[in-house]
């Protein structure tokens, strides 16, 4: 296991080489560059400006330029926002992210996991209809419309809760984004769980343990669930993965200052630098969580090592 | 004891209606999609003046537009599911059954792909091929078949230490054969899953994909364009929202429903109950 | 079996349905929006929305509309804008203006101080300028200064920065000398780019200076916390200046990008102003909070270029054409609720400047319409033949999308043209533009100063925004003499017949002027509208006293 994990990590490092090379030249060969706008620079002030942030270099010299600074954990200056380096806004809109994330990963497993149970076991019944068809109202619709209707009854209606910012994280403006962002994942642990666990169920060993008289719960516990949680585990590597770095819907209906607005921002605004660290960082986090997923897959199922 | 599985009757009704409606409403209807009407703005809905879901803000006659915007999606997310399917399931099956360097190979292609950012290589490929309606297929596609390709591999290397895949190699068939013959029927059923849940997420994408200038082109519309536009009214038009938010909802749940089917008919020996 | 789950689904997308037909008419009545001042009024807390989270809080780099209204608080220039809109004295107790107009003279105030107490000298403005067009600080604003001499030669590298225009003959005097008469220099003064900026700390503290807790000013507020794309907190100044008449004791900016967000957190009440509210909601809105909903003139036009040196727009007649066929009042009504104002020239009225209306505004809509049809005949164009061309723009709102539908609608129906629509992401659309790829696109003007010149710019033979490519010998003239002329009244007629001109070779597709719109809780006092929007924090203050 161990020189299964030192093997992976070993790789890593060429994956994020490729990951980082070409993200830097389809960035680059996307027509415009951070400094248009509406308003034309005046070319000798365009010029200074792009002296300054090496961008009139040819793109592999800024690409070992900006290797350069990566491998020292620097990982530039941002374009869009200039009083402020790529670090400063990783730093300041990881944490909140992170919490937000987790959190919604995490309702959404306690909420989803039960009724994907419950939608198997009672197979073809109403029960199972009623769980699948809530489920599936977190995906079939979209966030950037829950969103809304969740401040639009909570905050503006009722007045429960505030309509957005992040407040430093108080309890009271963590609840409607975390709510939001764990409706679409319910969708997805519940109806995975179902059909993996609708396949173990009705495998050798579990009518085996049935006909011996075992009674459902420890059938479950014992035999059924690990191997039904497989295919959900590979879901969850990436899924956290996302969510972590940021969803742009509940960063802009709640005016959260996270990465995912960086993010798509700098794409929008071709700031280079942003785009490329947010891309690291989630290559990593990828990589990272791929792993792990693969070795909790493992370590569920000894069958599975690869 | 085993009975057949019951056929979703309820759901391919309503799935079939909802195709047949999408075709034929803007054949037969008076009114276009396009055309703002200045006299008709926020009409309510009303059997008397024949605009059965009302009218937007344009004045144009919802029921065109949500038939057309059905039109698109549907188009869209069977184009863009089926690419994805083919894509993933191979990939993730040959990556599972293979094992090894393959593997290795596959699953970090798979890893650069997850982390290589969406939007500048749909502008990089908009400015090379233009406003392509294929260009949204392959947009689509080409991020919707990681997840599958993830999930597939999972299943595929649970299954391979099964004893009827041991007894088939032993029988001495070819590895394809037996991916083909033993472990894709097994897959079917999380693929069938899987895909019934890409599908929304599908027809979003479209509607975001709109804003980079893919997909269709005002005033043609979608469903997630409308969604999208709906949800912005949502105080003061709630109809423009509702109606595709519903229609969406449905569409889903049957889809859903129908995998479900699928899946119990790909996997007969737990078709019959529990 | 019926599944009963199913059809409780079908029984409850119907009454959903027609719930939402029925509710419509009283949806307004659930929106239940705050009456009452909160907490934040008794503390004198201002709490405004913008649009967009200011890129930086430097005044020498900043070139955006968000992050101005924060540094308007933060810092004060030579001059500012009164709640009107009119210049008044600041930093700079009195000007004078030398007889060629080439130079001018400020005397600053003796009293200035910055936050930290040291006093505000001239070479704090002069080492400012300097800074700005330095090509070593590479900033976006140096263009601002553009009509101080040497600027742009300083900008591109040619001469050293202390060759700029502009010198502290002692502590309290500073001269400046122009390239050209420039009428509205006064008013370049106030932007954030021109003021002043504390020497002594900049040199200590480099790119840093600007962080809550180092950063020094002069204005109303300083910086307490600032969070990238979050909450800005803004407290007094005691060293203002003016400080005594600052009433308000803390200021927070909220960015808030989506307008509809923005509207949310109005109504519930997390902030007293916003700077925007979707315009799909302007009835409901104006129903609901009635003269809360604040509208203003604001200096920018909305207009679609035409590239003019090839096919198919090099025709005059079908120019003028497709500028005849737009029902321009129908869609400012009727689709924009009356939100912006129907446009006919490019300049919008301001500040005394009237623009010349052409004839066919007076005329009846059917015989713009015949005279339209006339036109498209004229260019060549029939039922049979009818002009196909894609209308190019950015992405932006479902709200610019519903304005292009109905206006492509109107050619369609009016004249028989079939203009398409083809959006491109905003970036790869200003390329396309800069480089004049397009034959028909969407074209937004914003005016940097109330002063025509600011447009008519636009369409002068080198500017690097004419990119319609527009070449008129007479304009050239007329804008070339109206730079030059210090005389204001000869000024404003060479403005006039400028536009004339180009209304006569419908250079363009005036379309709507912009208003600016925002939602001011009845307890905000001081706000006026202005044609700049600029409103300081500096002259609101809040009261439960609520004047009608």
């Amino acid at each position: 296991m161990l020189g299964f994990i030192g093997k992976r990590l070993l790789v890593a490092i060429p994956t994020l080489l490729v990951i980082i090379t070409l993200a830097f030249a389809l960035l680059h060969a996307a027509p415009g560059g951070p400094f248009d706008s509406d308003k034309v620079l005046v070319p000798e002030i365009r010029a200074a400006i792009e002296a300054r942030y090496h961008l009139d270099e040819s793109v592999p010299m800024q690409y070992l330029r900006y290797l350069g600074g990566v491998v020292r954990g620097d990982f530039g200056p941002s374009f869009q926002y200039q009083d402020s380096s790529v670090n400063d806004l990783i730093a300041q809109g990881l944490p909140i992210d992170l919490t937000i994330g987790l959190l919604a990963m995490g309702l959404a497993l306690l909420i989803g996991v039960p009724l994907g149970v419950l939608a198997a076991l009672r197979r073809n019944t109403v029960w199972d209809r009623a769980a699948s068809a809530i489920a599936l109202l977190g995906i079939s619709v979209p966030t950037y419309v829950t969103a809304p209707l969740l401040v639009l009854l909570f905050a503006v209606s009722l007045r429960w809760l505030p309509a957005g910012d992040w407040g430093e994280g108080a309890l009271r403006n963590l609840v409607l984004p975390v709510v939001a962002l764990s409706l679409p994942y319910v969708a997805y642990i519940a109806r995975l769980l179902r059909a993996s666990l609708l396949d173990v169920l009705h495998t050798p060993w579990v009518r085996t343990a049935r006909a011996k008289g075992m009674p459902w719960r420890t059938v479950l516990l014992r035999h059924a669930l690990r191997p039904a949680l497989l295919p959900l585990v590979a879901f969850l590597g990436p899924a956290t993965v996302g969510v972590i770095t940021g969803s742009i819907a509940i960063e802009t209906v709640f005016g959260l200052p996270g990465i995912g607005r960086f993010f798509v921002d700098g794409a929008f605004n071709r700031d280079y630098t942003v785009v490329m660290g947010v891309t690291i960082l989630y290559g990593v986090l990828i990589v990272l969580a791929n792993l792990l997923a693969d070795v909790v897959q493992a370590l569920l199922d000894p069958r599975m090592r690869p | 004891m085993n009975s057949t599985p019951p056929l979703p009757r309820w759901s391919l009704l309503l799935l079939l209606t909802i195709v047949v409606l999408a075709v034929v409403v803007p054949w037969i209807s008076p009114w276009t999609y396009y055309t703002p009407s200045w006299d008709e703005l926020d009409l309510e809905p009303t059997f008397a003046n024949g605009h059965w879901l009302g009218t937007d803000d344009l004045g144009r006659d919802l029921l065109v537009r949500l038939m057309w915007g059905c039109r698109i999606s549907l188009l869209v997310a069977v184009a863009a599911s089926l690419t994805s399917l083919f894509i993933g399931v191979l990939w993730g099956a040959t990556a599972g059954y293979a094992g090894g360097r393959v593997d290795a190979w596959l699953m970090r292609t798979v890893d650069v792909l997850y982390a290589v950012p969406f939007i500048p290589f749909v502008i990089v490929l908009t400015v090379l091929f233009g406003r392509n309606i294929v260009l949204l297929f392959v947009a689509i596609g080409a991020v919707s078949w990681l997840d599958t390709a993830r999930i597939v591999r999972g299943q595929t290397l649970a299954l391979r230490q099964r004893e009827f895949i041991t007894a088939a190699r032993v029988g001495g068939m070819s590895p394809a054969q037996i991916v083909r013959r033993h472990v894709l029927p097994n897959l079917a059923g999380i693929v069938a899953v899987y895909l019934t849940l890409t599908i929304p997420t599908v027809i979003l994408v479209e509607a975001f994909l709109g804003y980079l200038g893919l997909g269709a082109q005002a005033p043609l519309t979608s469903l997630g364009v409308m969604i999208a536009d709906g949800a912005a009214q949502l105080r003061s038009r709630p109809r423009l929202l509702i109606c595709p938010a519903l229609l969406l909802a449905l569409l889903v749940l049957c889809c859903n429903r129908l995998g479900d089917a699928l899946r119990d008919h790909f996997d007969p020996a737990s078709g019959g109950g529990a | 079996m019926i599944p009963a789950v199913r059809v409780l689904c079908s029984a409850l997308v119907l009454s959903a349905l027609a719930l939402s037909g029925c509710s419509h008419s009283s949806a307004p009545a659930a929106l239940n929006v705050v009456e009452a001042p909160g907490p934040n009024v008794a503390e004198a807390h201002l709490r405004r929305q913008i649009d967009q989270a200011p890129r930086t809080l430097d005044p020498g780099l900043s070139v955006e509309v968000p992050a101005q209204r924060v540094i308007d608080d933060l810092f004060e220039g030579l001059v500012r804008l009164d709640p009107a809109g009119q210049l008044i004295p600041a930093l700079a107790s009195r000007w004078e203006i030398s007889a060629d107009q080439l130079q001018w003279t400020f005397q600053l105030r003796t009293d200035a101080r910055w936050s930290d107490d040291s006093p505000i000298t001239a070479h704090d403005v002069v080492f400012a300028w300097r800074r700005v067009v330095d090509p070593a600080t590479a900033s976006q604003a140096a263009q601002m200064l553009a009509p101080v001499r040497n600027a742009l030669q300083i900008a591109g590298g040619r001469l050293p920065p202390d060759q700029l225009g502009v010198q502290a003959t002692d502590a309290h005097t500073v001269v400046v000398q122009l390239v050209a008469p420039t009428g509205w220099f006064a008013y370049q003064l106030t932007n954030n780019s021109l003021y002043p900026v504390p020497e002594h700390v900049v040199r200590q503290h480099g790119a840093g200076w600007v962080k809550p807790g180092v950063m020094v000013s002069n204005g109303a507020f300083v910086l307490e916390e600032a969070r990238i794309n979050g909450a800005i907190h803004l407290v007094r100044n005691t060293r203002y200046r003016d400080a005594a008449a600052v009433k308000l004791q803390r200021v927070t900016y909220y960015p808030v990008s989506d307008r509809a967000a923005a509207a949310s957190r109005y109504l519930a009440g997390d902030v007293d102003v916003t700077d925007g509210f979707p315009i799909e909601d302007i009835e409901l809105l104006s129903q609901q909070l009635g003269s809360q909903l604040k509208l203003a003139p604001y200096l920018g036009t909305v207009m679609f270029g035409m590239n003019q040196t090839r096919p198919p727009f090099n025709s005059a007649a079908l120019r003028m054409a497709l500028t005849l066929a737009i029902d321009r009042d129908v869609l400012t009504t009727k689709l924009l609720h009356d939100l912006y104002l129907p446009a006919y020239t490019l300049v919008p009225a301001n500040g005394g400047y009237e623009p010349p209306l052409p004839e066919w505004v007076q005329w009846t809509a059917d015989q713009r319409h015949a005279r339209a049809r006339q036109l498209y005949a004229q260019a060549g164009y029939s039922a049979a033949h009818p002009l196909q061309v894609d209308l190019s723009y950015p992405t932006s709102g479902p709200d610019t999308r519903r304005v292009l539908e109905a206006l492509t609608a109107m050619w369609q129906v009016n004249l028989g043209a079939e203009v398409r629509l083809a959006n491109e992401e905003w970036r790869v659309h200003q390329q396309n533009r800069l480089l004049s790829v397009h034959a028909l696109f969407w074209n937004a003007w914003i005016g940097d100063y109330p002063d025509p010149q600011t447009f008519l710019d636009l369409y002068r033979v080198g500017s690097p925004q004419n990119h319609g490519k527009y070449n008129n010998a007479n304009y050239e003239r007329l804008i070339a003499f109206g730079s030059a002329t210090g005389d204001a009244q000869q000024r404003t007629q060479a403005w006039q017949q400028a536009e004339s001109q180009l209304n006569a070779d419908a250079a363009f597709i005036p379309v709507y002027y912009y208003q600016s719109r925002h939602l001011i809780r009845p307890w905000v006092q001081g706000w006026q509208g202005n044609i700049t929007d600029r409103h300081l924090s500096r002259d609101l203050w809040l009261s439960t006293q609520v004047s009608q």
